[in-house]
């Protein structure tokens, strides 16, 4: 199957990566950030200075034990941030040793996936929640394609582990009745041949045509229970089954205007940014940004569904007008409704009626024009065209929470 | 101990997107100031200074009522005052006196605007608003015909706008196809030469397509820009579209008044199409 995506924007963000993996250099500390997983409230089962082998359960979801959240790599607990709200900010592990948690490959897909913490990798669709352990979809998503600025090449990792990742398609598989779609840009196939159940979908056009909200909604799948996934996470399934040992290694991108050397390098899920962005260049000071700049945050750890590191020079700060009134803040900034936003969303959904909607917190209207069918990342292009400076994705949240605690 | 050190840390905090394309309101209002050049030059050219005082009368009047409003909100004020007093004051031209200029401008930025909670939040115009004040409140002004090359000048507008998305190809298109077509159907002749003499161009660049007071959905924008062509012509057939910048004001307010039911429309339509898609 073939898509055209007409919509769209080229997003321009100097310092693209050379599509070469390198290895990384070896972060001394990696971290799961609580902000991650949305909805969680964990229960964290390890204490500080505790050692823990890669794959060994840091904590559960309180209302679902089954699902796990496991350590990246061998080391011992550093820290542990609690927050307000009974959630954490950072858990620190500081890497040390080479212990590893081994599991029955051969067992049932979805135990395994749940104990070895590989299972928070999936996220389900409508609301972008980590699926429930004994929930089934109508199909899976596999993104194997990124139009992002400054994204890595699905394709150029992707090569460098094929075996893995059609391991881990076939292990996906299992947990659907459905189909698994592995989406990607155009060109070569990146599954081996097309199966009963593994179908491969190609999406040509500009940001958001790489976008699991776009694949779904072109599949005719918006509104039914999908799940999606990251193609690297679909490799790590693979490694997982194959060998018995979990596996939390990341291609990630390096890159951005203030990245001295944006390149594409081998590292762990939750490293160090601050280790890894070595060699940054900027005058007044680098942003790390986990994730993409359109939809990614700032942070000390790389996020565990993120694979991009962007590094930004530290923004100037703003000025004020007339110069007297200066921080004088809109509490809600006006949006002026012009044609550009027509091109950011792919899907049949009307933008400025949208973007009215979350921004007074009419949840009904949105949900009748068709937020349920999006998250953060798809309405980002909004927030990057929008004069207002409003967070379009922040709102979505807000409005997406609202909707799911109602139902 | 574990608080200490989350002190150093900087928080996740979302905030992204961290790029953004550059388009503040302050640069939009800018740019349009930029293209409201060519258009002033070409009215001082065609009445002499005359103009400069009512430019300056309704500049002041604008940015005061701004900023009156902007600090009893504490909020930032923006430059878009200068631009709704310039498109006001090259409208009115240099007759009118000054005090009714004055007033006419406050009415439109304080009733149409700045009640509302400042532009973005309004759904009339406030130029389009303060002409009509003059028109209802002094029945014995009569507006000076549009300076010559005054739409001619606008032309360079239309096209930086239409190119910066910043007035919508669809809405504009719609007026200029409608009128045509209503215009040739009635057999009034062909309306663009018209359009070029009078206020016309000047009025449907600066005041018609104004998107906050416009439809803000596609096919709203089609509908928006056809029932503005209709109007105009409704309230000035071709031989009348040259002579003042009156029927254009009456058409762009009813228009607007009708831009939010027809965004209500295309939303519902919307809104029904996706029901149906879904089962």
């Amino acid at each position: 199957m073939h898509f055209t995506i007409r919509q769209g924007y080229d997003v321009k963000v100097d310092g693209p990566p050379r599509q070469v993996v390198e290895d990384g250099p070896l972060v001394s500390t990696v971290a799961l950030c609580g902000a991650d997983f949305r909805g969680v409230r964990p229960k964290i089962l390890v204490q500080a200075d505790q050692a823990v082998a890669q794959g060994e359960v840091l904590f559960v979801d309180r209302h679902r034990p089954e699902v796990a959240f496991a350590a990246p790599v061998s080391g011992v607990i550093e820290r542990i941030d609690r927050s307000t709200r009974g959630t954490f900010d950072y858990i620190v592990i500081r890497r040390d040793g080479d212990r590893t948690r081994t599991f029955d490959a051969s067992g049932d897909v979805r135990e395994v996936l749940l104990a070895s913490g590989m299972w928070p990798s999936l996220i389900a669709r409508p609301f972008g929640r980590i699926p429930d352990p004994d929930a089934t979809p109508d199909a899976i998503l596999v993104t194997a394609m990124d139009t992002s600025p400054l994204a890595a090449e699905p394709a150029v990792v992707i090569s460098e582990a094929l075996e893995e990742f059609q391991e881990g398609l076939q292990r996906l598989a299992r947990l659907t009745a459905g189909q698994v779609f592995v989406c990607q840009a155009p060109g070569d196939p990146l599954i081996a041949a097309e199966q009963e159940h593994i179908h491969c979908v190609r999406f040509r056009g500009k940001h958001p045509a790489g976008l699991p909200g776009t694949h779904l909604d072109r599949l005719g799948l918006a509104g039914r229970p999908v799940w999606q996934i990251g193609y690297q996470a679909v490799i790590s399934i693979g490694r997982l089954f194959r060998s018995g040992r979990p596996a939390s290694d990341r291609v990630i991108s390096i890159a951005g205007p203030a990245a001295g050397n944006p390149r594409l390098v081998r590292t762990v899920q939750g490293a160090n940014l601050q280790e890894l962005s070595a060699g940054a260049t900027g005058g007044g000071g680098v942003r790390m940004i986990s994730g993409s700049v359109l939809s990614g945050r700032t942070s000390s750890y790389l996020g565990f569904y993120h694979d991009q590191l962007c590094l930004l020079p530290e923004p100037p700060r703003k000025r004020g007008f007339p110069p007297g009134l200066r921080g004088y803040a809109g509490a809600a900034a006006p949006l002026l409704p012009s044609e550009a936003y027509e091109r950011a969303l792919s899907q049949d959904i009307l933008p400025v009626p949208l973007m009215r909607a979350l921004s007074v917190g009419d949840d009904e209207t949105a949900e009748n024009l068709g937020a349920t069918d999006l998250l953060e990342e798809d309405v980002a292009l909004l927030s990057y065209l929008c004069p207002s400076g409003n967070d379009y994705g922040a709102l979505l949240r807000q409005t997406l929470d609202r909707i799911e605690a109602a139902r | 101990m574990s608080n200490l050190f989350s002190s150093m840390l900087p928080p996740a905090s979302a905030q992204a997107p961290f790029v953004r394309q550059g388009w503040t309101a302050d640069r939009v209002a800018l740019v349009h100031l930029i293209c409201l050049l060519p258009p002033a030059l070409a009215v001082f050219y065609g009445y002499g200074d005359g103009i400069l005082p009512v430019i300056a009368v309704s500049a002041i009047a604008a940015v005061l009522w701004q900023l009156v409003f902007s600090v009893v909100r504490r909020r930032r004020m923006g430059l878009d005052g200068l631009v709704s007093a310039l498109v006001f004051a090259l409208t009115a031209g240099p007759s009118v006196p000054l005090w009714q200029a004055a007033l006419a401008i406050s009415f439109g930025i304080i009733v149409a605007e700045q009640v509302f909670g400042g532009r973005g939040f309004n759904f009339l115009n406030p130029v389009a608003a303060a002409l009509a004040f003059l028109v209802f409140s002094f029945p014995t002004l009569s507006f000076d015909g549009a300076a010559q090359w005054m739409s001619v000048s606008s032309v360079p507008a239309a096209v930086v706008l239409i190119l910066t998305r910043m007035i919508s190809w669809r809405q504009f298109t719609g007026i200029l196809a409608s009128l045509l077509l209503v215009s040739l159907a009635a057999s009034d002749g062909f309306p663009i030469a018209a359009l070029l003499q009078g206020h016309g161009l000047f009025l449907l660049v600066f005041l018609a397509c104004d998107p906050v007071s416009s439809a803000s959905t596609n096919a709203g924008r089609w509908a928006n820009g056809v029932l503005l062509g209709g109007l105009i012509w409704l309230f000035a057939p071709v031989g009348g579209l040259a002579a003042g910048p009156v029927p254009f004001v009456q058409a762009i307010l009813l228009a607007s008044i009708f831009a939010p039911l027809i965004d209500t429309v295309v939303v519902k339509l919307n809104v029904r199409r996706r029901r149906a898609r879904r089962g």
